[in-house]
């Protein structure tokens, strides 16, 4: 079977100047580029975690709009704007590998080369549309009918998973990861493209009020915190069960993730309703 | 293309004796077609008789000489100098032990310690089926051998394991765990439901991460991931 990843000159000359960098020096001809987009995955996961407590955090000051407005007034500086766009590469990242990972395992696809090269074209695609958006804030788009487009999206994705990998004798939780997975795929995507696309969309109070009292975008973020907060809990979860052998440690930090991860549901289940 | 090579080996030192480890630097003159076992042997008969590291066949067939050579694990059997200068772009070249057992002594580790995760994965026949009654051979169709034949080829030097992202703890580790996939994929073999329990079990296949590192560094260039990808579908 072929192992080696065909690549051209130009991709050749890129991937030189990139492991000047040492710890890719040292890792990628060690143990290949897949292992270091694994590492990226967890890094980009993990950054992702953070990312969204602050998120949630963030939100439950909606129950007080004026120091909400003024956190957001905060966001408008060069420096936080520029963090926040920042967050689209991990999203990105770990969006398309996420993709990657589910198309390689379930769906035998191996043409690594073709699947890794796309990713990284629409990754660059990504980074530069929202950068765009982000800089002309001046787009407006219908938020239900964004969602209802993505909603769409993710529920084929879920259920294409669901099927294919619902039969098999995989543990739950596994399973459950790779068609939460599925379903945040477009919606994780969107949801940064949508906020970016409308500036008010996501940092004006009185706007994401107005769209909370809908029930469809409630039910929508209801269903996307919960498949979030479980795929979370289970990667974080994952990554700490390779390095600590099964015991009590193993047991405790896997507790001290579940009340993380549910504390973080009771208070963004909390938002949803109250809104 | 020079000849010779003057090549500089950082090589991993532990004595069970006093338990201290230490790094030790032999400075080699090797010849280009040298391998590494080659390259050891000539320390031990020029610079340094204690260093201890284990070979066998020296053909790549029995697994005995896997090492970590600038981090990536490779059978020192198989290891030109000057495919090393050529693929680590140095002449300088860190050698440890692989990580996938304890250390007995430098390079050699406790070999029988790494098979129990192979033997966990019972990598034979358990329940072969009955010979058909016309014959006396167990005939497999090419099409299905081509299946799974190449898996067949490991020869458990655990360079995959210990390359893994995932394997020290809780997966028994890829080689393991394709030895029992190819049992899955071998219609000879009629016990299948231990063996999909041990697939997917604790230790099972929804450890690997699909970092696809094994399939990496397999001296045999055996698509390990792919077998693995194929346990996590389920259907063989």
């Amino acid at each position: 079977m072929e192992n080696a990843v065909k690549i051209t000159r130009t991709e050749s000359y890129i991937i030189s100047l990139i492991q000047k960098i040492p710890i890719l020096s040292y890792y990628a001809p060690s143990r290949g580029w897949s292992f270091l987009i694994s590492w990226g995955h967890r890094l980009a996961g993990l950054t992702l975690v953070g990312y969204m407590f602050a998120h949630i955090y963030t939100l439950s000051l909606l129950f007080h709009p004026a120091t909400f407005d003024a956190d957001m007034r905060l966001l408008d500086h060069f420096v936080f704007s520029f963090l926040e766009w920042c967050v689209a590469i991990p999203v990105i990242f770990h969006s398309l590998n996420g993709g990657r990972l589910i198309l390689y395992e379930l769906f035998r696809v191996r043409a690594e080369e073709i699947v890794i090269r796309s990713m990284v074209i629409l990754g660059l695609l990504y980074i530069f549309i929202v950068g765009f958006f982000f800089i002309e804030k001046t787009q407006q788009i219908s938020v239900t009918l964004f969602w209802s487009i993505t909603v769409t999206v993710s529920l084929i994705a879920f259920l294409i998973v669901l099927f294919k990998i619902w039969m098999t004798g995989n543990s739950i939780l596994w399973k459950l990861q790779r068609i939460t997975g599925s379903f945040m795929f477009p919606m994780l995507i969107g949801h940064m493209l949508v906020m970016h696309m409308n500036y008010l969309t996501g940092h004006d109070s009185k706007t994401i009020l107005l769209r909370m009292e809908s029930p469809f975008i409630k039910g929508v973020d209801f269903v996307f915190i919960i498949f979030l907060l479980f795929h979370a809990g289970y990667g974080v979860f994952s990554i700490i069960a390779d390095y600590i052998k099964p015991g009590p440690v193993l047991k405790s930090l896997t507790i001290l993730v579940i009340i993380a991860m549910a504390v973080s549901a009771y208070f963004g289940i909390r938002l949803i309703v109250a809104l | 293309m020079p000849d010779t090579y003057n090549i500089t080996l950082e090589i991993s030192r532990y004595d069970p004796e006093s338990h201290l480890s230490w790094v030790q630097t032999y400075q080699v003159e090797a010849g280009g077609i040298l391998r590494f076992v080659d390259v050891f042997r000539k320390i031990n008969d020029e610079q340094d008789p204690t260093l201890a590291w284990a070979s066998s066949c020296e053909h790549a067939q029995c697994g005995s000489c896997g090492i970590m050579v600038n981090g990536k694990p490779l059978l020192a059997c198989e290891l030109l100098v000057r495919e090393a200068v050529d693929q680590f772009n140095t002449h300088t070249f860190r050698i440890k032990p692989i990580t996938i057992a304890p250390v007995l002594r430098d390079l050699v580790v406790d070999l029988e310690k790494a098979y129990d995760r192979v033997h966990a994965a019972k990598p034979y026949l358990m329940k072969p089926a009955p010979a058909p009654p016309e014959g006396d051979e167990y005939r497999i169709s090419p099409e299905t051998l081509e299946t799974y034949v190449e898996a067949t080829q490991c020869i458990n030097c655990f360079c995959c394991a210990t390359a893994c992202i995932s394997s020290h703890h809780h997966f028994l580790g890829p080689n393991a765990m394709m030895s029992n996939i190819v049992r899955l994929m071998d219609p000879r073999e009629t016990e299948k439901k231990e063996r999909m329990d041990l697939l997917y079990g604790e230790s099972g296949v929804y450890r690997c991460h699909t970092a696809r590192a094994c399939s990496f560094v397999c001296p045999k260039e055996i698509d390990i991931s792919h077998f693995l990808a194929l346990g996590k579908e389920g259907k063989f």
